[in-house]
C-alpha cells in the first residue's frame, strides 16, 4: 500500500509540475493581434501596421464525438494560413490562428472559449462552430462589440444575433424549398413522404421544416422520424419508416445516420434510390464510407459544390482526400480557409492597423464591411448581403458512391 | 475582473453546487442525476418568465425554485426506494425526456430555445451568496443526526431500518432539496449564458460534474470545492497543445483516484488527518510562542 501512496503522491507532483511548467510556456507565445505594445514607439503613419504578426482567435471544436469536424476546420484554415503568408501575409505581416477548443455541444466549454478569446482583445473572432455554441457564446462577444465569424451556424441561429455575426450557411429556408421543388418535379407522383429529422440541431430542423413546406404545397403528406445522435440500432428507425408505406424519404440528419438508414432500408428490400433525397450536410467520408454501395441514384441538395472545378478547391480537395482518403465535401473543410481569404480582403481594402487605441472603431469598420461585402471564395466569387453569404441551390445525383451530375436550381422555383 | 476570470468564477461556482446535488443523495448510495434535468426547468421557467411575462429576476427565481421543487417530488416518489444502479438508469432517462419536452414546446422556441435573457448585475455575489447558503447546509446536515443516519443508510440499509430510519421518507427529501439545488443552478446558469436551448442540459454537465465527485471525492463536501476549480481549470492552466487532451487528462484522473483512493482525494481519513495535524502545527506553534515570551 505504501507503494501505491508513494506512487500516487508522486504523479499527482508531476502532474502539478507539468501544469505549472507548461502554463508557463503558454504565456509566452506571441500575443494576439492588437496587443503587441513594443511597436508604439515606431508606428508613426497613421495606417501603418502595428503587429509583428496577426493572430485571429478561432472557437473550434477540438474535443468530444464531432472533433472530426474540428479537425477538418484546422485542415482547411492551415491551408489558408500557409497560402496567406506565402503571399506575404496580411499588409505585410504573418497570419496565425490560435485554436480555443468549444467541445461538442458543451455551452459551458464554448463560453469559457469565447471568454478566453475576449479577453485578448481580438479584432474579431473565428466560429464558434456549433449551434450549441453560437448560442451560448456569442452573446458575450456581441456584448463586447465583437463580430462573430459564425459561419457555420445556420441562419436561424445566427440572425438573432445580426449584425453581429457572419453566416456561410445562406439563407437556408428558400434554398431548401427549391432543392424539394426539383426533386419532386424530377421524382413525380409521390403522395407520402418519410422524412428523417435530427432534433438536437435547431438549424436542421429549421431546414426539415422548409423542406416539409414544399412538399406540402404539393400536396404530398409527411411524416417526420426523429433520428437521435445516440442511436446505436438504426434498423428500428427503418421499419418504422417502410411501415408508413412512403413513396419517398428525404434526410435531414446526421450523416453516420442517414447512411446507416439507407442501408437498413435496402436490407429490408427499398430498391428506388432516386426516391431519396439528403440534405446537404450529408455528403461526408463517413456517410460513402458507411453507404458505400447503397446510396448510387439518390439525390442530395447542397448549396457550394464539391465537384468544382476552381484550381484553389481541387488543391484542397486533394489535399484532403490524401490525408482522409475521400475528396473534400463538407463545408467544415472551407469554412476556416474562407474565412481567412475574406479576412486579408477585409483587412486590405480598410487598411486594418490592429492598433490599441483604434481598437473600438476598427471593431466596427469590420463588422460593416463584412457584412455586405464581395470575395473570391475558394468556389470563386461570392457576395455577402447583411451578414448572410449568397449561394445558389445545387441538386445533385449520386454516382459511384460520390456526387455526380447537378443541376442548378433557381430560387424562385419555390416562390 | 477580465471575462475569463468572470465566467470561469460563475461556472465553477455552479459546478460546485451540481456536484452537491450528486454528493448529497450519493450519501446514501443512490447515484441521482434527476438535478441536470430540473436544471432545465429551473432554467427555461426562470428565462420565460423574466421575457415573457416581464417578471424581475428576484421573482422569477423563487418561482423557478418552487416549480422545480414539486417537479423534483414527483420521481422522487418512485424513485425513493430505488437501487444505485435503477436510479442512475432512470434519472439519466429523465434528461432525455427533458431535452425532448423543451424541445417540443413551441412557448419555449423549439430546438432554437429562449434568447435574450438580460444580465444581471451583481450574478457573481449571488451566486457565490447561494453557493455559501447551500454550503452551510450541507455541512450543517452532515454534522448533525442526519448526517449520521445517511452513513448508516450507506453502509447497511437493513441496519439503518432496524435503527429506525425512514430510509424511504429520507431519500424523497434529499431528491427534492437537491431538486431545489439543481433548479437554483439552472436559474443561475440561464441568467450566466443569457440563451437557452435544450441540449445545454445534457452529457456535458454529466460527465464533468461525475468526474469532480469522484476525483475530488465523495465522502465529504469538500472534494468538489477543491477539485471543481482544479478539473475546469484544466483548460485554462494547460496550454493549446496539452489542453487539447482534456478528456484524456480527466479519464486518466478519474482511473488513477479510483485505482488509488477509491474514496476520491479528499476523503474522511483525510480530512481527519489534516484535522489532527493541523492541531498538533497550532498547538507547536502557541507552545513555540510561550517560550520564546518566557
Amino acid at each position: 500500500m505504501k507503494i501505491f501512496k508513494i506512487l500516487s503522491i508522486v504523479c499527482i507532483v508531476l502532474l502539478a509540475g507539468t501544469c505549472l511548467g507548461f502554463a508557463g510556456a503558454g504565456k509566452g507565445e506571441p500575443a494576439s493581434a492588437p496587443a503587441v505594445e513594443e511597436k508604439e514607439a515606431t508606428a508613426t503613419a497613421v495606417d501603418e501596421v502595428w503587429v509583428d504578426e496577426w493572430v485571429f482567435p478561432s472557437s473550434n471544436i477540438i474535443t468530444g464525438v464531432s472533433a472530426y469536424h474540428g479537425m477538418l476546420n484546422e485542415f482547411g484554415a492551415d491551408m489558408a494560413v500557409e497560402e496567406i503568408n506565402k503571399a506575404g501575409g496580411i499588409r505585410g505581416k504573418p497570419v496565425r490562428v490560435r485554436w480555443y477548443d468549444e467541445g461538442t455541444q458543451d455551452s459551458a466549454r464554448a463560453v469559457a472559449a469565447m471568454s478566453e478569446m475576449l479577453d485578448r482583445k481580438p479584432l474579431l473572432v473565428m466560429g464558434p462552430c456549433s449551434d450549441v455554441s453560437v448560442r451560448a457564446a456569442v452573446p458575450i462577444a456581441v456584448e463586447e462589440g465583437v463580430y462573430s465569424m459564425c459561419t457555420m451556424a445556420g441562419y436561424p441561429m445566427a440572425r438573432e444575433f445580426a449584425p453581429w455575426t457572419l453566416t456561410f450557411v445562406a439563407n437556408d429556408r428558400d434554398q431548401a424549398r427549391a432543392g424539394v421543388y426539383k426533386w419532386v418535379e424530377l421524382v413525380p407522383g409521390m403522395k407520402k413522404v418519410v422524412h428523417f429529422t435530427a432534433p438536437q440541431s435547431g438549424t436542421w430542423m429549421s431546414i426539415a421544416k422548409a423542406e416539409n413546406s414544399a412538399l406540402q404545397d404539393h400536396g404530398i403528406e409527411t411524416v417526420d422520424i426523429a433520428v437521435p445522435y445516440e442511436t446505436v440500432n438504426y434498423g428500428p428507425l427503418a421499419v418504422r419508416a417502410m411501415g408508413e408505406n412512403p413513396d419517398g424519404m428525404i434526410f435531414t440528419s446526421h450523416p453516420e445516420g442517414i447512411a446507416k438508414i439507407i442501408v437498413e432500408l435496402h436490407k429490408r428490400g427499398w430498391t428506388d434510390n432516386s426516391k431519396f433525397l439528403l440534405s446537404q450536410a450529408a455528403p461526408v467520408p463517413e456517410l460513402w464510407e458507411i453507404g458505400e454501395g447503397y446510396l448510387d441514384g439518390c439525390y442530395c441538395w447542397m448549396w457550394f459544390d464539391p465537384n468544382s472545378e476552381n484550381p484553389r478547391w481541387q488543391t484542397l480537395s486533394k489535399r484532403h482526400e490524401e490525408s482522409f482518403g475521400a475528396p473534400a465535401s463538407f463545408m467544415m473543410v472551407w469554412k476556416g480557409y474562407d474565412e481567412l481569404h475574406l479576412i486579408k480582403k477585409c483587412f486590405e481594402d480598410l487598411k486594418i492597423t490592429g492598433n490599441p487605441s483604434k481598437l473600438k472603431q476598427e471593431r466596427v469598420a469590420i463588422r460593416d464591411y463584412m457584412n455586405d461585402c464581395s470575395f473570391v471564395s475558394i468556389f470563386g466569387p461570392v457576395d455577402v448581403v447583411d451578414g448572410v453569404r449568397q449561394n445558389p441551390t445545387l441538386l445533385f445525383t449520386i454516382e459511384n458512391n460520390r456526387l455526380g451530375e447537378k443541376i442548378l436550381v433557381p430560387l424562385d422555383i419555390a416562390k | 475582473m477580465s471575462l475569463g476570470l468572470y465566467y470561469y468564477f460563475q461556472l465553477t461556482a455552479i459546478f460546485i453546487m451540481l456536484g452537491w446535488t450528486l454528493y448529497w443523495v450519493y450519501r446514501i448510495g443512490q447515484l441521482n442525476n434527476a438535478p441536470i434535468a430540473i436544471m432545465a426547468i429551473g432554467a427555461y421557467l426562470s428565462a420565460y418568465a423574466v421575457l415573457k411575462w416581464g417578471w424581475p429576476f428576484g421573482l422569477a427565481m423563487p418561482f423557478a425554485v418552487i416549480c422545480g421543487a414539486a417537479f423534483a417530488l414527483i420521481p422522487a416518489l418512485s424513485l425513493g426506494r430505488a437501487p444505485a444502479f435503477a436510479m442512475v438508469i432512470a434519472t439519466i432517462a429523465l434528461i432525455f425526456i427533458m431535452q425532448t419536452v423543451f424541445r417540443n414546446l413551441p412557448w419555449f422556441g423549439g430546438s432554437i430555445g429562449l434568447f435574450g435573457i438580460p444580465k444581471i448585475k451583481s450574478l457573481l455575489w449571488i451566486t457565490y451568496g447561494v453557493l455559501v447558503f447551500f454550503g452551510i447546509l450541507i455541512f450543517r446536515f452532515d454534522h448533525s443526526r442526519l448526517g449520521r443516519a445517511a452513513d448508516v443508510i450507506f453502509e447497511d440499509r437493513d441496519v439503518a431500518g432496524t435503527l429506525g430510519i425512514n430510509i424511504y421518507l429520507f431519500s424523497v427529501c434529499l431528491q427534492v432539496m437537491t431538486g431545489v439545488m439543481g433548479t437554483v443552478a439552472g436559474v443561475l446558469y440561464a441568467f450566466t449564458i443569457r440563451t437557452v436551448i435544450p441540449v445545454y442540459f445534457g452529457f456535458p454537465f454529466l460527465l464533468a460534474i461525475t468526474t469532480f465527485i469522484f476525483v475530488g471525492g465523495y465522502t465529504t463536501m469538500w472534494g468538489v470545492i477543491v477539485f471543481t476549480p482544479i478539473l475546469w481549470g484544466i483548460p485554462i492552466i494547460l496550454p493549446e497543445s496539452v489542453a487539447v487532451y482534456k478528456n484524456f487528462i480527466y479519464g486518466i484522473l478519474l482511473m488513477g483516484t479510483l485505482l488509488l483512493r477509491s474514496e476520491g482525494v479528499i476523503d474522511r481519513r483525510f480530512l481527519h488527518r489534516l484535522h489532527m495535524n493541523t492541531g498538533i502545527m497550532v498547538k507547536r506553534l502557541f507552545r513555540g510562542l510561550k517560550k520564546s515570551e518566557t
